[in-house]
């Protein structure tokens, strides 16, 4: 097992070498240059041409890259053209923001979704199958800004419950908790229904029920557990995407997460704050689904003996 | 005379769905007698699963509609016990071991989890938490596996080692009849005879009465007193095993399922008459008889309903070819 | 007599596609919800292709200020925007921009994705370990990341997100369509016909591309609906269809501002999109269905 989690993680090194690059190639063919962003249009040619040299930008790309590798390794992550501070400081600050934004998320979604899909999959065909089905189609066909717009008009506007920007009191985390709860709500719900639906037909619940177990044991202790085992796959790709892909719901509350961090670097063409920032999220999103792996091993005894088989 | 212990009239199931009715079970009756095993014999599709599925009310929900018939269980009529009372029956007094054992148990479960859990079910005597797991070691014991591996997981075991816990499971509580649904098909044939020397051990000891369902003659040969043999939704020819594996006056249908066995005791050198064609759509049934499309003896008599023709007191055949002797 | 011989093979076959065909559509019909899916979106991409017709796009963006900000009415059943632009026009030709973004990458992507998938999988060894490795670094960057510093680099504009959308969806389609061809390609006929001497394109031609075919034609479905999310999301970061241009997504970052006074401008273009979508996902839903009954809940 342990020799399994050294190896996914020596397996990481590959994976954020080639993020770098694939980032670094994108942002390198991007127009214009730091010198003239920073500047804007006040600064002169020879003014640009200094500030692109202090920064480094007038090397070679490959250049610069690898001297930017160099920096990583050494946890040196640069600073940032527009804001001066180091990259490495404000992912230190912005990932707690990025990284519990996405968990309560993910929290919500899945209660919601886990209880509705069992739900209408065991009444299925009824009035309860057919309202958290249609919900579920409705939510998981809007855009993320969307219901998060709808959210604020509600609890900001409408009610003024809740601020619509920021997360100055815990209460901030509330409707972005929502938002993406709801969306990744509708997908586990639909998700959960159908892999239910699957289970409640297979051999093994029959023979439950041959052998007296009530319909409620029969859900819960047989079928249960079983559901749920390509639930949490896809639970584990949705919170890795959520770290990523909550850049729009961030951008929407105004939350200081990742997200909105690397959008302000590309837009601006800041590519320390880009590099860092893409990077950071590369290894949380394989830190992640190493954990969701481990969690699907101890769940799951198939899986679980053939890491141990592969120890021996 | 023995004591009946279940006792089918007239069943009828369809399965019904949106797109179409599919009639599984047309009007079936039998009855088994205490210790007794019947072997119901047919194609696949004959309807001979739906027919143990609806003795154990187990049918898909919804989907699989009882039409008609009764049921008598020690007298008493399953088809109006309620969920709850029924619930009781399962696993206690009628037990049931499916086709499939690589499916047929819970892959996150420990066999030994599964195997108490039937106990705990039905726990009437009261028996503690120790006594159970004693009582499990001895099931599995019982089925040939060492108490050892209770705490092991189904995909730890082989198919044949499978089906015995799945045995095991069906036998935990000692059922008055056990209802078994093609038990070795799924197996290796060295495996199958282990298993059905087992199951037939089993049987003689615990005077489990049994319906094994197969379309293996050749089981049927092995395991049982008496022999139903089912078409298309309905039992065309009923009889001990003597009446049905001997004697020349059998149903066309009966005779063809003999005809598509290989014979190696020398004399017939007759290469294998399998019959032709294919069972009738069961979403549309011929009227009258339902193997005339494919007998050799039909004619326009067939076309009419056909009743039961007895030959003797215990054989009787479904067809008009026996129908003046009645 | 000869050529009856010989014709009849090819006869059996075109029948035989011909029915199977037919068989789908029977299967699909039945399908209520898919049915009412593959209406509306019929309706919608209709009224995207004569959008002119409806009203000209000169109209949807001409600035008509003493308009502006009206409920909807019956003159303006959308109500109109903050320039006083129509905004039921503005949707129909939002959705031109959106749907044909939405179709085109999709079908883009799984062309280039699949093409990818179905060559690693059936040339297999060091070539299929590089491609899967490639793979796996891109999917540890989210989708609407990669798209993003695209479309950065590219520049804004409508061929420029479709690029990028079909580049961050290469690895999804390029995985599927390989994990069905390795389903295809072990099986003995693949080997007979390459013991046959068979060209390897006349294989993946004739054997492997009918094979995969309906897992990809749900897929792409499906990706429709998400391609047309992807680029609203763009359009409200900022870097997707720039104004006066109107796209779905665009539509309702424009309508952000007015959210305290008319929330209705923000719900139109939203229920445009979500209704698109959901039509396209319960369109892919009974596609899968019709296609393969085994997988049918």
């Amino acid at each position: 097992m342990y020799k399994y989690i050294l190896k996914r993680l020596a397996w990481m090194i590959p994976i954020i070498l080639g993020v770098s690059v694939i980032i670094f190639l994108i942002l390198s063919l991007t127009p214009g240059d730091p010198g003239t962003f920073i500047l804007g249009a006040g600064g002169t040619q020879a003014d640009v041409d200094e500030l692109n040299h202090k920064l480094g930008y007038d090397l070679p790309a490959w250049q610069r890259y690898f001297k930017y590798m160099f920096g990583v390794v050494r946890l040196d992550f640069g600073t940032s053209y527009m804001t001066k501070l180091p990259v490495l400081d404000e992912i230190v600050a912005k990932v707690p923001v990025s990284v519990s934004v996405a968990f309560l998320g993910i929290l919500t979604s899945l209660l919601i979704g886990i209880p509705l899909g069992v739900l209408s999959a065991v009444k299925q065909y009824s009035l309860l199958d057919a309202i958290p089905t249609f919900l579920a189609i409705f939510l998981a066909a809007a855009p993320s800004f969307w219901v998060g717009l709808m959210l604020m008009v509600l609890f900001s506007v409408k009610l003024g419950w809740l601020p619509s920007q920021g997360i100055t009191s815990i209460k901030g985390y509330i409707m972005p908790m929502l938002s993406l709860g709801l969306i990744y709500g509708a997908q586990t719900l639909r998700f959960t229904r159908s892999s239910m639906l699957e289970t409640i037909r297979q051999d093994y619940v029959r023979t439950a029920k041959a052998k007296g177990a009530s319909k409620q044991a029969v859900i819960w202790k047989h079928a249960m557990q079983n559901a749920l085992l390509p639930v949490i796959t896809v639970t584990g790709n949705n919170f890795g995407a959520l770290l990523g892909g909550a850049i729009v719901t961030e951008t929407l509350y105004g939350l200081p997460g990742l997200g909105t961090y690397i959008v302000a670097g590309i837009k601006s063409k800041d590519i320390p704050v880009v590099m860092g920032g893409t990077i950071s999220l590369a290894i949380l999103f394989s830190i992640v689904m190493l954990l969701m792996d481990l969690l699907y091993a101890y769940v799951d005894p198939r899986i679980k003996a053939k890491y141990a088989g592969s120890k021996g | 005379m023995k004591e009946t212990l279940l006792e089918v009239t007239d069943l009828v199931v369809k399965y019904k769905t949106d797109l179409e009715t599919v009639s599984a079970v047309n009007g079936i009756s039998f009855n088994l007698n205490k210790g007794e095993t019947l072997g119901i014999v047919g194609e696949t599709g004959a309807g001979k699963t739906t027919t143990a599925l609806t003795i154990l009310k187990l049918l898909p929900e919804r989907v699989g509609i009882i039409e008609n018939g009764r049921i008598l269980f020690e007298g008493k009529d399953l088809l109006s016990l309620s969920e709850r009372d029924m619930m009781k029956m399962r696993g206690d007094k009628i037990s049931m071991i499916f086709q499939d054992p690589m499916s047929s148990l819970n892959p996150v479960h420990t066999i030994g989890a599964q195997i108490a859990e039937a106990l705990k079910l039905h726990n009437e005597k009261n028996r503690t938490k120790e006594q159970l797991e004693t009582r499990v070691d001895e099931v599995l014991e019982m089925v040939g596996i060492p108490p050892s591996r209770k705490g092991d997981y189904p995909h730890q075991f082989s198919g044949g080692m499978k089906q015995r816990v799945v045995i095991a499971i069906a036998l935990a509580c000692e059922p008055d009849l056990l209802i078994a649904d093609e038990p070795t098909t799924a197996l290796d044939v060295t495996i199958q005879a282990q298993v059905l020397m087992l199951m037939r051990e089993l049987r003689d000891r615990l005077q489990t009465a049994m319906i094994l369902i197969t379309h293996d003659l050749g089981v049927v040969a092995q395991m049982c007193d008496r022999v139903a043999v089912m078409y298309a939704g309905e039992l065309v020819e009923t009889g001990t095993l003597k009446d049905i594996f001997t004697g020349e006056r059998h149903h066309p249908y009966t005779k063809g399922l003999f005809g598509s066995i290989p014979k190696l005791n020398g004399e017939s050198k007759s290469p294998l008459s399998p019959i032709e064609g294919l069972m009738p759509d069961p979403t549309d049934l011929p009227a009258g008889c339902s193997f005339y499309p494919r007998c050799p003896h039909a004619s326009e008599q067939c076309l009419l309903k056909q009743s039961d023709a007895i030959l003797s007191s215990t054989h009787t055949v479904r067809c008009r070819l026996f129908g003046k002797e009645a | 007599m000869e050529t009856t011989k010989i014709n009849a093979p090819f006869e059996v076959i075109t029948i035989k596609k011909q029915s199977q065909m037919k068989e789908i559509w029977r299967r699909f019909k039945k399908n209520k919800l898919a049915m009412t899916g593959l209406i509306v979106l019929t309706v919608m991409v209709l009224a995207a292709v004569f959008a002119e017709q409806i009203g000209t796009y000169e109209t949807a963006i001409t600035l008509n200020v003493k308009n502006k900000l009206q409920n909807p009415s019956w003159h303006h059943v959308f109500g109109t925007d903050g320039y006083g632009r129509d905004l039921f026009l503005r949707c129909v030709h939002g959705g031109r921009v959106s749907l044909f973004i939405g179709f085109v990458a999709s079908i883009a992507g799984m062309l280039c994705g699949g093409l990818l998938g179905m060559i690693s999988a059936y040339y297999g060894n060091k070539f299929d370990n590089i491609v899967m490795r490639t793979l796996d670094v891109f999917s540890a960057i989210p989708t609407i990341l990669l798209a993003l510093t695209l479309v950065a680099a590219l520049g804004q504009g409508i061929f420029n997100i479709i690029v990028a959308l079909v580049i961050s969806r290469i690895p999804a389609f390029a995985r599927i369509v390989r994990a069905s061809t390795l389903g295809v390609v072990d099986q003995e006929y693949i080997e007979a016909a390459r013991a046959g001497g068979t060209s390897d394109l006349h294989i993946m031609v004739k054997h492997i591309i009918p094979n995969v075919v309906s897992p990809l034609i749900v897929q792409t479905t499906m990706n429709v609906s998400s391609m047309i999310l992807q680029t609203a999301s763009l359009s409200f970061l900022g870097l997707g269809i720039s104004a006066p241009r109107p796209e779905w997504g665009a539509l309702i970052s424009e309508a952000k501002e007015f959210m305290r006074i008319k929330p209705f401008m923000i719900i139109f273009p939203g229920l445009c999109i979500i209704l698109a979508s959901a039509s396209i996902n319960l369109l892919g839903d009974g596609l899968r269905d019709a296609l393969d009954p085994r997988l049918k809940s």
